[in-house]
Protein backbone atom coordinates (compact mmCIF):
# COMPACT_ATOMS: atom_id res chain seq x y z
CA UNK A 1 0.00 0.00 0.00
CA UNK A 2 1.15 3.56 -0.65
CA UNK A 3 1.71 5.31 2.79
CA UNK A 4 3.58 9.11 2.99
CA UNK A 5 5.69 8.95 5.63
CA UNK A 6 9.39 9.76 6.94
CA UNK A 7 12.82 8.52 7.91
CA UNK A 8 14.17 11.41 10.05
CA UNK A 9 12.68 14.67 11.77
CA UNK A 10 13.28 17.33 8.93
CA UNK A 11 12.06 21.04 8.17
CA UNK A 12 9.40 21.03 6.35
CA UNK A 13 11.16 22.02 3.07
CA UNK A 14 13.36 19.37 3.49
CA UNK A 15 13.47 17.04 0.26
CA UNK A 16 13.27 14.02 2.30
CA UNK A 17 11.00 15.90 4.91
CA UNK A 18 7.92 13.78 3.22
CA UNK A 19 8.77 10.32 1.30
CA UNK A 20 6.51 8.12 -0.54
CA UNK A 21 6.55 4.31 0.45
CA UNK A 22 5.29 1.24 -0.60
CA UNK A 23 4.33 -0.77 2.96
CA UNK A 24 2.63 -3.84 3.55
CA UNK A 25 -1.19 -3.97 4.06
CA UNK A 26 -1.66 -4.09 8.01
CA UNK A 27 -3.56 -6.86 9.73
CA UNK A 28 -6.34 -6.13 12.43
CA UNK A 29 -6.06 -6.79 15.68
CA UNK A 30 -8.62 -8.13 17.90
CA UNK A 31 -10.52 -4.94 18.83
CA UNK A 32 -8.92 -2.74 15.66
CA UNK A 33 -10.37 -1.75 12.08
CA UNK A 34 -8.82 -2.14 8.76
CA UNK A 35 -9.77 1.44 7.17
CA UNK A 36 -9.11 2.44 3.82
CA UNK A 37 -8.66 5.86 3.68
CA UNK A 38 -10.27 8.52 1.25
CA UNK A 39 -9.87 11.79 2.91
CA UNK A 40 -7.70 12.81 5.36
CA UNK A 41 -7.29 16.28 7.39
CA UNK A 42 -4.02 18.19 8.65
CA UNK A 43 -3.70 19.37 12.09
CA UNK A 44 -0.83 21.30 13.94
CA UNK A 45 -0.31 18.14 15.87
CA UNK A 46 1.15 16.51 12.89
CA UNK A 47 3.86 19.51 11.87
CA UNK A 48 4.65 18.96 16.01
CA UNK A 49 5.41 15.33 15.37
CA UNK A 50 6.91 15.74 12.13
CA UNK A 51 9.44 18.82 13.31
CA UNK A 52 13.42 18.43 13.88
CA UNK A 53 14.54 17.33 17.49
CA UNK A 54 17.97 18.64 15.90
CA UNK A 55 19.45 21.29 13.78
CA UNK A 56 21.87 18.73 11.82
CA UNK A 57 19.60 16.61 9.55
CA UNK A 58 21.74 13.73 10.60
CA UNK A 59 22.00 13.83 14.28
CA UNK A 60 20.62 10.88 15.81
CA UNK A 61 17.74 12.75 17.53
CA UNK A 62 16.50 13.47 14.43
CA UNK A 63 15.76 9.45 13.41
CA UNK A 64 11.92 7.93 13.05
CA UNK A 65 10.44 5.96 15.70
CA UNK A 66 9.46 4.11 13.96
CA UNK A 67 10.48 4.21 10.29
CA UNK A 68 9.05 5.10 8.52
CA UNK A 69 6.74 7.22 10.56
CA UNK A 70 3.29 7.84 9.01
CA UNK A 71 1.38 10.92 10.17
CA UNK A 72 -2.08 11.70 9.93
CA UNK A 73 -4.36 11.50 12.70
CA UNK A 74 -8.23 12.79 11.17
CA UNK A 75 -9.22 10.33 8.79
CA UNK A 76 -12.24 9.33 6.99
CA UNK A 77 -12.70 6.07 4.94
CA UNK A 78 -14.51 2.57 4.12
CA UNK A 79 -14.00 -0.27 6.78
CA UNK A 80 -11.83 -2.82 4.77
CA UNK A 81 -11.50 -5.59 7.54
CA UNK A 82 -12.50 -5.92 11.12
CA UNK A 83 -11.11 -8.15 14.43
CA UNK A 84 -12.46 -10.75 15.75
CA UNK A 85 -13.73 -9.26 18.96
CA UNK A 86 -14.89 -5.67 17.05
CA UNK A 87 -18.59 -5.52 17.79
CA UNK A 88 -19.86 -1.99 16.64
CA UNK A 89 -18.35 -2.29 12.93
CA UNK A 90 -18.26 -4.16 9.81
CA UNK A 91 -16.61 -3.98 6.44
CA UNK A 92 -18.29 -1.34 4.09
CA UNK A 93 -19.29 0.88 7.13
CA UNK A 94 -18.13 4.77 6.16
CA UNK A 95 -16.04 5.72 9.49
CA UNK A 96 -14.46 8.61 11.12
CA UNK A 97 -11.55 9.11 13.39
CA UNK A 98 -9.06 11.31 15.31
CA UNK A 99 -6.76 8.10 15.37
CA UNK A 100 -4.35 7.68 18.06
CA UNK A 101 -0.82 9.29 18.10
CA UNK A 102 1.03 6.32 19.37
CA UNK A 103 0.01 4.06 16.51
CA UNK A 104 0.67 4.52 12.42
CA UNK A 105 -1.19 7.35 11.19
CA UNK A 106 -3.60 8.30 8.35
CA UNK A 107 -1.56 9.27 5.18
CA UNK A 108 -1.83 5.65 4.04
CA UNK A 109 -3.77 3.63 1.41
CA UNK A 110 -5.05 1.50 4.96
CA UNK A 111 -4.55 2.27 8.66
CA UNK A 112 -5.56 0.17 11.92
CA UNK A 113 -7.55 1.76 14.71
CA UNK A 114 -9.00 0.42 17.70
CA UNK A 115 -13.00 0.53 17.13
CA UNK A 116 -13.73 2.38 20.67
CA UNK A 117 -12.26 5.43 19.40
CA UNK A 118 -14.14 5.23 15.48
CA UNK A 119 -17.69 6.97 15.24
CA UNK A 120 -19.74 6.34 12.27
CA UNK A 121 -19.44 9.75 9.49
CA UNK A 122 -22.30 11.51 9.31
CA UNK A 123 -24.60 10.85 6.39
CA UNK A 124 -24.78 13.35 3.68
CA UNK A 125 -21.81 15.20 4.28
CA UNK A 126 -18.63 15.20 1.56
CA UNK A 127 -15.47 12.79 3.10
CA UNK A 128 -13.39 15.73 3.37
CA UNK A 129 -15.64 17.98 5.07
CA UNK A 130 -16.19 14.54 7.76
CA UNK A 131 -12.65 14.48 7.70
CA UNK A 132 -11.72 17.60 8.72
CA UNK A 133 -14.24 17.11 11.90
CA UNK A 134 -13.01 14.71 14.41
CA UNK A 135 -9.76 16.08 16.05
CA UNK A 136 -10.93 19.86 16.87
CA UNK A 137 -14.40 18.96 17.25
CA UNK A 138 -13.50 16.86 20.23
CA UNK A 139 -10.79 19.43 21.34
CA UNK A 140 -13.33 22.06 21.40
CA UNK A 141 -16.22 19.99 22.94
CA UNK A 142 -13.46 19.00 26.07
CA UNK A 143 -12.26 22.79 26.06
CA UNK A 144 -16.00 24.25 26.20
CA UNK A 145 -17.52 21.86 28.34
CA UNK A 146 -15.16 19.42 30.07
CA UNK A 147 -12.34 22.45 30.80
CA UNK A 148 -13.92 25.05 31.29
CA UNK A 149 -17.23 23.58 32.74
CA UNK A 150 -20.06 25.10 30.67
CA UNK A 151 -23.03 23.07 29.63
CA UNK A 152 -23.85 21.57 26.12
CA UNK A 153 -27.40 21.84 26.94
CA UNK A 154 -28.27 25.71 27.44
CA UNK A 155 -27.86 25.76 31.27
CA UNK A 156 -25.32 28.39 30.73
CA UNK A 157 -27.67 30.51 27.92
CA UNK A 158 -25.82 33.95 27.57
CA UNK A 159 -22.87 32.89 29.55
CA UNK A 160 -20.26 34.88 27.56
CA UNK A 161 -16.95 33.04 26.15
CA UNK A 162 -14.03 34.66 24.96
CA UNK A 163 -12.51 32.03 22.43
CA UNK A 164 -8.59 33.47 21.60
CA UNK A 165 -7.96 32.57 17.37
CA UNK A 166 -11.62 31.69 16.58
CA UNK A 167 -10.90 31.05 13.04
CA UNK A 168 -8.79 28.16 13.34
CA UNK A 169 -9.69 24.46 12.94
CA UNK A 170 -10.36 24.04 17.27
CA UNK A 171 -11.84 27.70 17.32
CA UNK A 172 -13.93 27.38 14.33
CA UNK A 173 -15.89 24.05 15.71
CA UNK A 174 -15.52 25.53 19.08
CA UNK A 175 -17.83 28.83 17.94
CA UNK A 176 -20.49 26.56 16.54
CA UNK A 177 -20.70 24.61 19.86
CA UNK A 178 -20.68 27.20 21.73
CA UNK A 179 -23.20 29.07 19.63
CA UNK A 180 -24.97 25.58 19.74
CA UNK A 181 -25.16 25.69 23.49
CA UNK A 182 -26.75 29.24 23.44
CA UNK A 183 -23.53 30.96 24.95
CA UNK A 184 -22.76 34.52 24.43
CA UNK A 185 -18.86 33.97 21.88
CA UNK A 186 -16.48 36.52 21.70
CA UNK A 187 -13.80 35.63 19.21
CA UNK A 188 -10.71 36.89 18.11
CA UNK A 189 -9.80 37.29 14.62
CA UNK A 190 -7.22 39.68 13.04
CA UNK A 191 -7.28 40.04 9.64
CA UNK A 192 -10.76 40.89 7.63
CA UNK A 193 -11.47 37.07 6.32
CA UNK A 194 -10.89 35.47 9.31
CA UNK A 195 -12.70 38.42 11.29
CA UNK A 196 -15.88 37.34 8.80
CA UNK A 197 -15.38 33.84 9.43
CA UNK A 198 -15.72 33.74 12.67
CA UNK A 199 -18.95 36.01 12.22
CA UNK A 200 -20.51 33.46 10.04
CA UNK A 201 -19.99 30.49 12.23
CA UNK A 202 -21.97 32.37 15.03
CA UNK A 203 -19.67 34.29 17.04
CA UNK A 204 -21.57 37.37 18.46
CA UNK A 205 -18.18 39.33 18.55
CA UNK A 206 -15.15 39.78 17.31
CA UNK A 207 -12.20 41.11 18.28
CA UNK A 208 -8.47 41.57 17.25
CA UNK A 209 -5.94 39.14 19.43
CA UNK A 210 -3.19 41.70 18.26
CA UNK A 211 -4.83 44.69 19.46
CA UNK A 212 -4.95 45.87 23.14
CA UNK A 213 -7.90 43.37 24.31
CA UNK A 214 -8.86 45.53 27.26
CA UNK A 215 -9.86 48.64 24.86
CA UNK A 216 -11.90 46.45 22.96
CA UNK A 217 -13.65 45.00 26.32
CA UNK A 218 -14.61 48.35 26.88
CA UNK A 219 -15.66 49.72 23.29
CA UNK A 220 -17.82 46.06 23.22
CA UNK A 221 -19.66 46.42 26.71
CA UNK A 222 -17.64 43.38 28.13
CA UNK A 223 -17.43 43.57 31.80
CA UNK A 224 -15.74 40.28 32.50
CA UNK A 225 -15.65 36.51 30.93
CA UNK A 226 -16.26 33.75 33.04
CA UNK A 227 -14.73 31.50 30.85
CA UNK A 228 -11.30 31.99 28.25
CA UNK A 229 -10.18 29.38 25.83
CA UNK A 230 -7.13 29.78 24.41
CA UNK A 231 -6.43 28.06 20.49
CA UNK A 232 -2.92 29.79 19.50
CA UNK A 233 -0.04 31.49 21.37
CA UNK A 234 -0.14 31.67 25.12
CA UNK A 235 2.45 33.16 26.04
CA UNK A 236 1.40 36.10 24.26
CA UNK A 237 -2.63 35.79 25.52
CA UNK A 238 -1.47 34.76 28.81
CA UNK A 239 -1.76 38.39 30.68
CA UNK A 240 -4.75 39.79 28.98
CA UNK A 241 -6.71 36.45 30.28
CA UNK A 242 -6.03 37.03 33.40
CA UNK A 243 -6.88 40.45 33.53
CA UNK A 244 -10.44 39.65 31.48
CA UNK A 245 -11.57 36.75 33.44
CA UNK A 246 -13.89 37.30 35.90
CA UNK A 247 -13.66 36.28 39.22
CA UNK A 248 -14.15 32.33 40.22
CA UNK A 249 -13.72 32.13 36.52
CA UNK A 250 -11.75 29.08 34.46
CA UNK A 251 -8.80 29.41 31.43
CA UNK A 252 -8.21 26.79 29.82
CA UNK A 253 -5.54 26.41 26.84
CA UNK A 254 -4.72 23.78 23.93
CA UNK A 255 -1.04 25.03 23.67
CA UNK A 256 1.88 25.04 25.97
CA UNK A 257 4.17 28.05 27.10
CA UNK A 258 6.86 28.16 25.92
CA UNK A 259 8.22 30.45 29.03
CA UNK A 260 7.15 30.40 32.64
CA UNK A 261 3.23 31.62 33.35
CA UNK A 262 2.74 33.98 36.77
CA UNK A 263 0.07 32.02 37.59
CA UNK A 264 -0.17 33.81 40.97
CA UNK A 265 -2.17 36.54 39.29
CA UNK A 266 -5.14 34.15 39.25
CA UNK A 267 -4.81 33.66 42.67
CA UNK A 268 -6.84 36.78 44.04
CA UNK A 269 -9.67 35.99 41.73
CA UNK A 270 -9.44 32.33 42.75
CA UNK A 271 -9.30 31.49 38.80
CA UNK A 272 -8.93 27.81 37.46
CA UNK A 273 -6.47 27.27 34.57
CA UNK A 274 -6.82 23.77 32.46
CA UNK A 275 -4.43 22.21 29.99
CA UNK A 276 -6.67 20.42 26.76
CA UNK A 277 -4.89 17.74 25.02
CA UNK A 278 -7.61 15.01 22.86
CA UNK A 279 -5.02 12.57 23.43
CA UNK A 280 -5.33 12.43 26.87
CA UNK A 281 -7.93 9.58 26.86
CA UNK A 282 -7.41 7.47 24.55
CA UNK A 283 -3.63 7.32 25.69
CA UNK A 284 -4.44 6.80 29.28
CA UNK A 285 -7.60 4.77 28.87
CA UNK A 286 -5.34 2.29 26.73
CA UNK A 287 -2.77 2.40 29.27
CA UNK A 288 -5.25 1.03 31.78
CA UNK A 289 -6.77 -1.69 29.48
CA UNK A 290 -3.29 -2.73 29.05
CA UNK A 291 -3.13 -2.77 33.09
CA UNK A 292 -6.17 -4.09 34.06
CA UNK A 293 -5.14 -6.94 31.60
CA UNK A 294 -8.43 -7.11 30.01
CA UNK A 295 -9.28 -6.16 26.62
CA UNK A 296 -12.19 -3.60 26.55
CA UNK A 297 -12.96 -0.69 28.76
CA UNK A 298 -13.89 1.48 26.11
CA UNK A 299 -17.73 2.59 27.28
CA UNK A 300 -16.33 5.84 28.15
CA UNK A 301 -14.32 6.38 25.19
CA UNK A 302 -17.64 5.38 23.48
CA UNK A 303 -19.65 7.85 25.37
CA UNK A 304 -17.75 10.07 24.66
CA UNK A 305 -17.66 9.64 21.14
CA UNK A 306 -21.63 9.85 20.88
CA UNK A 307 -21.46 12.81 23.40
CA UNK A 308 -19.71 14.62 21.00
CA UNK A 309 -21.87 14.12 18.60
CA UNK A 310 -20.18 13.14 16.23
CA UNK B 1 -24.98 17.85 15.59
CA UNK B 2 -23.28 17.42 11.89
CA UNK B 3 -26.61 15.70 10.11
CA UNK B 4 -29.08 18.16 11.23
CA UNK B 5 -26.90 21.14 10.27
CA UNK B 6 -26.20 22.70 13.97
CA UNK B 7 -22.68 22.04 13.06
CA UNK B 8 -21.21 22.83 9.48
CA UNK B 9 -17.87 21.71 8.37
CA UNK B 10 -15.27 23.87 9.43
CA UNK B 11 -12.88 22.32 6.15
CA UNK B 12 -11.83 25.63 4.65
CA UNK B 13 -9.60 24.33 1.83
CA UNK B 14 -9.66 20.65 -0.23
CA UNK B 15 -5.16 20.81 -1.48
CA UNK B 16 -5.96 17.54 -3.68
CA UNK B 17 -4.88 13.81 -3.18
CA UNK B 18 -2.95 12.96 -0.44
CA UNK B 19 0.58 12.91 -1.88
CA UNK B 20 4.10 14.14 -0.44
CA UNK B 21 3.72 17.59 -1.88
CA UNK B 22 0.26 18.26 -0.66
CA UNK B 23 1.15 17.18 2.64
CA UNK B 24 4.41 19.66 2.05
CA UNK B 25 2.11 22.32 1.52
CA UNK B 26 0.00 21.73 4.60
CA UNK B 27 2.38 21.35 6.95
CA UNK B 28 4.08 24.86 5.43
CA UNK B 29 1.12 26.43 5.72
CA UNK B 30 0.24 25.18 9.10
CA UNK B 31 3.62 26.22 10.39
CA UNK B 32 3.35 29.61 9.16
CA UNK B 33 0.02 30.34 10.93
CA UNK B 34 -3.04 31.99 9.75
CA UNK B 35 -4.58 29.26 8.18
CA UNK B 36 -8.46 29.52 8.32
CA UNK B 37 -10.29 26.41 9.59
CA UNK B 38 -8.97 23.16 8.16
CA UNK B 39 -6.74 22.05 5.34
CA UNK B 40 -8.16 18.67 3.66
CA UNK B 41 -6.49 16.27 1.52
CA UNK B 42 -8.72 13.47 0.07
CA UNK B 43 -7.67 10.64 -2.30
CA UNK B 44 -4.59 8.43 -3.34
CA UNK B 45 -2.60 9.40 -6.42
CA UNK B 46 -3.31 6.16 -9.38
Amino acid sequence: MKAIGFERHLPVDHPEAFRAFELPVPEPGPHDLRVAVEAVSVNPVDTKVRAPRHADPDHPDNRADPSPRVLGFDALGVVDAVGAEVSRFEPGDVVFYAGDIGRPGSNAEFQLVDEAIVGHAPRGVEPGDAAALPLTTLTAWETLFDRLGLSPDGADAGTAVLLINGAGGVGSMAIQLARAARLKVIATASRPESRQWCLDLGAAVVVDHFGDLSDQRAEHGIIEVPAIACFNDLDRHYTAMAELVAPQGRLASIVGNKSPLPFQELRDKSVGFFWEYMFTRPRFDTAARIRAGRARSSIRSRRWWRTAGC
Amino acid sequence: MVEDGRVLTTRHEVLGAINTENLRTAHRRLEGGHVIGKLVLAGFDD
